[in-house]
């Protein structure tokens, strides 16, 4: 009982901390996510996890949702309550309060310049999250190709990227009807 | 009074009722397939006309700056807007409440599920699919990076604490957002 108290409390500090460091949206803080739930706390695996990503991209919804499941699954349904209570409440806080300060200033030079500092950071996050992804997910080559296929095509085209997660689940059921076993 | 300012509601602007609001982000979130992005604007601009392109376009940019989920964010400022404190909860509320219900299904399922091979193929496919997806969103995100050698710099080494040294977020923030922030005003004052 004492132990499902503890971990219910690790959700609400660690997922309200993510909300307020994920500056530019939420996959920055995910390698963060990763490094904590998987490594320290062992809540789940490094594949779990990747799985845990795919499932939130493809459910309708905001994205952002994986941090729900991995709640779930290391303290239950009030894991998975308390994960999205305290990933919306502390930055929803900051939009409410923030919003006309920023209405007002955005036009300021030092505040544009600011924002500029913003990118390389985000952009650097974003660029962990997706080396520790590909890192747990891609052993085998016919995984790494689809990486590659897939990469290619959000960076070419304007195609809705559901499309990927539907076309590789309709690859995987496939493989999996078949017996093929490629992934 | 300036009356561009999207925080205060627009003269002739609709405003929706508290029920409404709340219905129009549940259908929001039920919608979302792909990200919910589309379905805002398709709601609030096509839909429901609460605003124009340009309004919306502008209620996005707010909500992108600030941290957290950005048609959350959305939700509570325009929420806000209309009916303060309730608003912003009704919308946020309404916006989660299906993906919350799907997603907890979801997560019982693969408890029960996961160590199923058949499952784990389909799996298999997914997942390098999708931080396919993440890397594609990465590459075409370092275009929009200064073209700046300090810029770069900061990129790297964010890139190098997080996945490699394993920093936790908040230390890598505390080091890198300063740094990043005076090299930005360095080469603004150097261009002036």
């Amino acid at each position: 009982m004492h132990a499902v108290w503890i971990n219910l409390w690790r959700i609400l500090w660690h997922c309200a901390l993510w909300s307020v460091l994920s500056i530019g949206g939420n996959t920055v803080a995910l390698s963060d996510i990763f490094r904590y739930a998987v490594d320290v706390r062992h809540w789940l695996t490094s594949t779990q996890f990747v799985a845990f990503f795919a499932i939130s991209q493809a459910l309708p919804g905001p994205n952002g949702m994986a941090l729900v499941l991995i709640g779930q699954q290391a303290a239950g349904i009030p894991g998975a309550l308390v994960a999205l209570v305290a990933k919306l409440v502390p930055s929803s806080l900051i939009a409410y309060t923030g919003a006309s300060w920023y209405e007002g200033n955005k036009d300021r030079d030092w505040v544009k310049t600011a924002k500029l500092g913003l990118v390389p950071v985000t952009v650097g996050l974003l660029l962990a999250a997706t080396f520790v992804l590909t890192y747990a997910v891609d052993v085998k080559v016919s995984r790494i190709l689809l990486t590659i296929v897939a990469a290619a095509v959000v960076y070419q085209t304007r195609w809705n990227p559901i499309w990927l997660i539907f076309g590789s689940l309709a690859l995987g059921v496939t493989s999996a009807v078949t017996g093929a076993n490629l992934f | 009074m300036n009356d561009t300012v999207s925080t205060n509601p627009k003269a002739g602007e609709i405003i929706p009722d508290k029920l409404l609001l709340f219905w129009s982000f549940v259908l929001i979130g039920a919608m979302g397939f792909g990200g919910v992005l589309p379905w805002a604007r398709f709601m609030m601009v096509t839909r429901r006309g609460w605003m124009d392109d340009a309004g919306f376009t502008e209620l996005f940019t707010l909500g992108q700056f600030f941290p957290g989920p950005n048609v959350a964010n959305c939700g509570v400022i325009y929420g806000r807007r209309t009916h303060g404190v309730s608003g912003a909860v009704l919308a946020v509320t309404g916006l989660y409440l299906a993906p919350m219900i799907t997603t907890v299904i979801a997560g019982v399922l693969i408890q029960h599920y996961w160590s199923n091979p058949q499952v784990q193929q389909v799996f298999g496919a997914v997942m390098p699919a999708a931080s396919g997806l993440m890397l594609g969103t990465a590459m075409r995100l370092v275009k929009g990076v200064p073209r700046q050698v300090g810029a770069f710099g900061v990129l790297a080494l964010v890139f190098m604490l997080m996945a490699f040294v394993k920093w936790p977020l908040w230390l890598v923030l505390l080091l890198c957002l300063p740094l990043s922030v005076m090299i930005s005003f360095g080469y603004a004052r150097r261009v002036d």
